[in-house]
């Protein structure tokens, strides 16, 4: 691994294969109590057909990213910097132009497909609404299109399944109609917000690779959101780390596993329980709680919460470091020794 | 389609009585919706607990788990079933004695936030216990409190503070803090660390153990996070639609389970490592619309891999079967890891 | 309450209620006159720099009239209010808490005494026991609590709902216990919007069986009466009835807006919070 220069600045929109290019975002509120911003000005870039995970805790801004990126953010909250699609600006587009956007080369999937999906209509209305608004078909057409994407998800039967209603459905089902309605439109980015918390494990699990196959099918990007690491090792090719409003560290997955440079990102692997975990020993905690945006750390955020935090970790907020030749980085001061000594032990 | 040799000769090896702190028999919980339907949210559970140990439950949404946790401590009346906690049977008590027998068995619930009142300060929630058992002594109450508040590890000073002010990791200590309060000597987890950061959450199960081993608590940890289960408990049980589909000490349940939703579990629980998580092998079936639990026969029979396209499965209700060393399963083929994946395999080709 | 006070609204008011409520119960020391001194020659006279709203049949001073008025208005309104608190919280808690056939009782009950109309309730019952103003707090106490029964019950069942009450009998606590250190002190917040919402509808009460004569009567006038009066003299003095109405009027909305504002600040939802 080769270490770039410090605080080097992130390739710019010239680079090709950039399909999402997001600079500076940053989401702030006002409040009582003064200003909060709980994104603070990141940088991220999608190239096309990309799987790219944000990982972050509550406080983390993970959540309000996904919601400026489709400009679901409104007053009080404003959004700044730029978030370029094909070049164009996303947080520039007029009313009509952002209807056509959305649904059509960007869709989003959420948490809970109950307050996606309208209770008084049929999932096929309103999956067939949302093709005709994006795709010039007639209602047959439509309606033929919509039953071969339920088919898609795993809906048997879906011409008859078709006329149901959303709380005639499980969870996972109805999860796998709002991916459905989502990919109608053969998006180019998909942002999955946190899309299978909310479900059972083996639920879960059948709606991953559902979702896996659609976007591969598709060559669509996916931003898959989550606070699970483990959906994340599953599902993105990247992974990017945020805590506190920042993007911490970004890797391609299995480096990020193996070796994360950032404290944090290490922390927060260690601590997650899984079935192998050693259980004579105690579980690797991190201490503290992940900081309210209103009350952030001075210099680094992480700092009070790190094992390694040196006396600058107070005072100066790390600048990113690039890392290899990449999207890779981390922010962290002590990251170029870090990367030294992953090298040194013998990474790839 | 293989099965393994079930040992059904040989019976589970009783429980001595004084090593048993809680049992559960036949414990059923139907639910009255509307007109003629009943929700069977556990349909005959029996389980022992150990003192001293930790009983984990296991099973996902639907299940019944927290049915379970609740209506062993009478928070909700059992349809029929007895709970015999420490020699004393829970069904036959008047609701004073009721009262009095809670000090003992306490509850910590999944929403630290929902389940304090949010009117009132740290100490006060705290306190409450004590209050509602009759104690009327103040010094002797916030004597307790201070020594509670470090037992779980939060600063004295936030004795005052309410709970909207505090982190939900802070709040779940207090939460735990009120459920210590009357020296229980069995609590039930429902999920406690369910709604906590996953770096928070580590901090809460270190302390729990710390507590138990301090403490000398018995504990049963509910929970559809297979892995915490299974490294909180000494014994797993694990629920699918009210019923238990297999349960046994924590080793033997994890190293050779049998029962296919059991496999599907172990398989579906996500894997913090990329290479190891891509190379894992599918053991689960879509689910089958509107059909997922099956009241006649197996309750799984619909979502197995065997059981879909069997008669037996479909008709008859398992029963639990030894396995072993207390080790029981309530399916008619109980299948291995290799036997399971490839079950899996060959039903998906059918689709 | 440092909330409701962080609003600009609410400031105002509570700031123009206080202003009523005082001069009403300071009303001696707010003009010289006496409420029922007759004075013949100054009959009807419009609003003047010695008589602010003007004189009636009897040539008492109106302003005074109206200030005294409101000592009446309001102290039955408030009486009422606190009766109706009482009783209808008292009726619906007991519903919320044993559910099954008492819940049912008690809510046929409340829902009968609904269907009824309320001014033909009220005119019964003045006509059966007389219009003193003790019998009529107790008789507008009574027509509200069955409204506040029901509100009340809603509020209890909500709070019983959650977890935290679960907690608490978990941890031992009887059913009265639950009832008085976890479920009344978070349901005070709708109880006191309902209160205030209950003491406009008193007023109007009052106003009303006062304005078709059956509320307080003559030589004590509450602002009912007075605009009971101003309305036969309608023709003599346009004023006469303009300033009770309009205090009327006031006093109400105040009251109601008020409610309103209290409503924004105790809902949950009211709190910001910025979270990912």
């Amino acid at each position: 691994m080769t270490v770039g220069a410090p605080g080097a600045a992130l390739p710019t929109a010239d680079t090709p294969t950039a399909m999402l290019d997001v600079r500076n975002l940053r989401v702030s509120f006002e409040t009582r109590t003064g200003v909060v911003t709980p994104v603070r000005d990141i940088s991220f870039r999608v190239a096309p057909g990309q799987r790219v995970g944000l990982v972050g805790e509550s406080g983390s801004g993970k959540s309000l990213t996904a919601l400026a990126l489709m400009r679901l953010i409104h007053p009080p909250g404003r959004v700044g910097g730029q978030v370029l699609l094909n070049g164009r600006d996303v947080l520039q587009l007029g009313g009509r132009e952002l209807a056509k956007l959305r649904g059509g080369q960007v869709a989003m999937i959420y948490q809970d497909p109950m307050s996606a999906l309208n209770p008084v209509q049929t999932i096929g209305h309103q999956v067939v609404e949302g093709i005709r608004i994006h795709m010039n078909l007639g209602a047959r057409e439509a309606r033929d299109r919509a039953a071969m994407l339920l088919t898609d998800v795993g809906l048997r039967d879906p011409l008859r399944r078709m006329k149901s209603y959303p709380h005639e459905f499980s969870g996972g089902m109805r999860q796998r109609v709002m991916i459905a309605m989502a990919m109608s439109a053969d998006p180019v980015l998909l942002i999955a917000d946190e899309p299978t918390t909310a479900l059972d494990v083996t639920t879960q699990a059948l709606v991953l690779e559902t979702l896996m196959r659609m976007v591969e099918e598709r060559g669509s990007a996916v931003i898959l959101i989550t606070h699970d690491l483990g959906v994340a090792a599953g599902f993105c090719e990247d992974i990017q780390v945020m805590y506190a409003g920042r993007i911490v560290e970004r890797a391609e997955a299995s480096r990020l596993f193996r070796h994360p440079v950032h404290p944090y990102a290490e922390a927060l692997l260690r601590s997650v329980c899984d079935l192998d975990v050693n259980i004579a020993a105690e579980l690797p905690a991190i201490a503290g709680q992940p900081p309210l945006p209103s009350a952030l750390p001075s210099g680094c955020a992480f700092h009070p919460r790190c094992p390694y935090a040196l006396d600058i970790c107070r005072t100066v907020e790390p600048a990113p470091l690039r890392i290899g030749a990449g999207d890779a980085m981390a922010e962290c001061h002590l990251a170029e020794e870090r990367v030294a000594d992953a090298v040194a032990s013998g990474d790839r | 389609m293989t099965s393994l040799a079930v040992d059904s000769l040989r019976p589970p090896v009783s429980v001595p009585a004084a090593d048993a702190l809680v049992v559960v028999e036949h414990l059923v919980k139907h639910y009255r919706t509307g007109r003629s339907q009943v929700v069977r949210a556990v349909d005959d559970v029996s389980f022992t607990i150990r003192r001293g140990q930790t009983f984990g439950l296991v099973g996902e949404s639907g299940s019944g788990k927290s049915t379970v946790a609740r209506t062993i401590l009478r928070l909700h009346e059992p349809t029929s079933g007895r709970v015999i906690f420490d020699g004393v049977d829970l069904q036959a008590l008047a609701p004073d004695a009721l009262r009095r027998q809670r000090r003992s068995m306490q509850i910590v619930f999944q929403d630290p936030f929902a389940s304090v009142n949010r009117r009132k300060t740290l100490s006060e929630i705290i306190a409450s216990p004590m209050v509602f058992q009759g104690e009327r002594d103040s010094h002797k109450i916030q004597a307790r409190v201070s020594r509670l508040f470090d037992i779980v590890g939060l600063p004295q000073a936030y004795a005052h503070r309410h709970p909207h002010e505090i982190s939900g990791g802070q709040c779940q200590r207090v939460g735990i803090a009120r459920a210590l309060a009357l020296e229980p000597s069995f609590v039930i987890l429902d999920e406690a660390v369910s709604s906590l950061d996953v770096s928070v959450r580590s901090q809460i199960l270190n302390l729990l153990k710390e507590l138990q081993r301090e403490l000398g608590l018995t504990y049963m940890f509910v929970s559809h996070d297979l892995a915490i289960v299974r490294y909180m408990s000494d014994s797993v049980a694990v629920l699918y639609g009210g019923r238990i589909a297999e349960v046994g000490p924590r080793e033997g349940l994890f190293e050779r389970p049998r029962h296919p939703y059991t496999h599907a579990l172990m398989g579906a629980v996500p894997v913090a490592d990329p290479d190891r998580q891509r190379a894992r092998k599918r053991v689960l079936t879509y689910e089958t619309p509107g059909e997922a639990i099956n009241l006649a026969g197996c309750r799984y029979a619909p979502r197995c891999p065997i059981g879909q396209s069997l008669d037996v499965c479909r008709t008859t209700d398992p029963a639990l079967q030894g396995m072993g060393a207390h080790h029981l399963v309530a399916c008619h083929f109980p299948q291995s890891a290799e036997s399971i994946v490839a079950a899996a395999a060959a039903a998906s080709h059918a689709q | 309450m440092h909330r409701l006070i962080r609003r600009r609204a609410a400031v105002v008011i509570l700031v123009l209620l206080g202003l009523l409520i005082v001069t009403a119960i300071a009303a001696p020391l707010m003009t010289p006159y006496s409420p029922t001194g007759i004075a013949a020659g100054d009959r009807f006279l419009p609003p003047s720099a010695a008589h602010f709203f003007g004189t009636d049949e009897l040539g008492r001073d109106l302003f005074t009239r109206v200030l005294y008025g409101g000592r009446i208005a309001l102290g039955i309104g408030a009486a009422s209010t606190v009766i109706a608190m009482i009783v209808g919280v008292a009726w619906g808690f007991a519903a919320a808490m044993r559910r099954g056939w008492i819940d049912e009782i008690l809510m046929r009950l409340a829902d009968s005494a609904m269907a009824i109309p309320t001014i033909l309730f009220a005119l019964v019952l003045v006509a059966a026991f007389g219009a003193s103003t003790i019998n009529l707090a107790v008789i507008i106490g009574l027509l509200l609590a069955p409204v506040t029964a029901r509100l009340a019950r809603s509020a209890a069942l909500d709070e019983l709902k959650s977890e935290y009450v679960l907690a608490a009998v978990a941890s031992g606590a009887t059913s009265m216990r639950v009832l008085v250190s976890e479920v009344l002190p978070n349901t005070v917040p709708a109880l006191l919007v309902l209160a205030t919402l209950n003491a406009a509808s008193a007023i109007l009460a009052e106003a009303s069986l006062s304005f078709v004569g059956l509320g307080v009567q003559p030589p004590d006038a509450s602002w009912g009466t007075l605009l009971f009066q101003g309305y036969q003299r309608i023709y003599q003095s346009l004023w006469y009835p303009i300033f009770p109405g309009i205090v009327i009027f006031l006093m109400i909305w105040l009251l109601t807006l008020l409610a309103d504002q209290l409503q924004s600040v105790l809902d949950p939802r009211g709190q910001e919070s910025v979270r990912s």
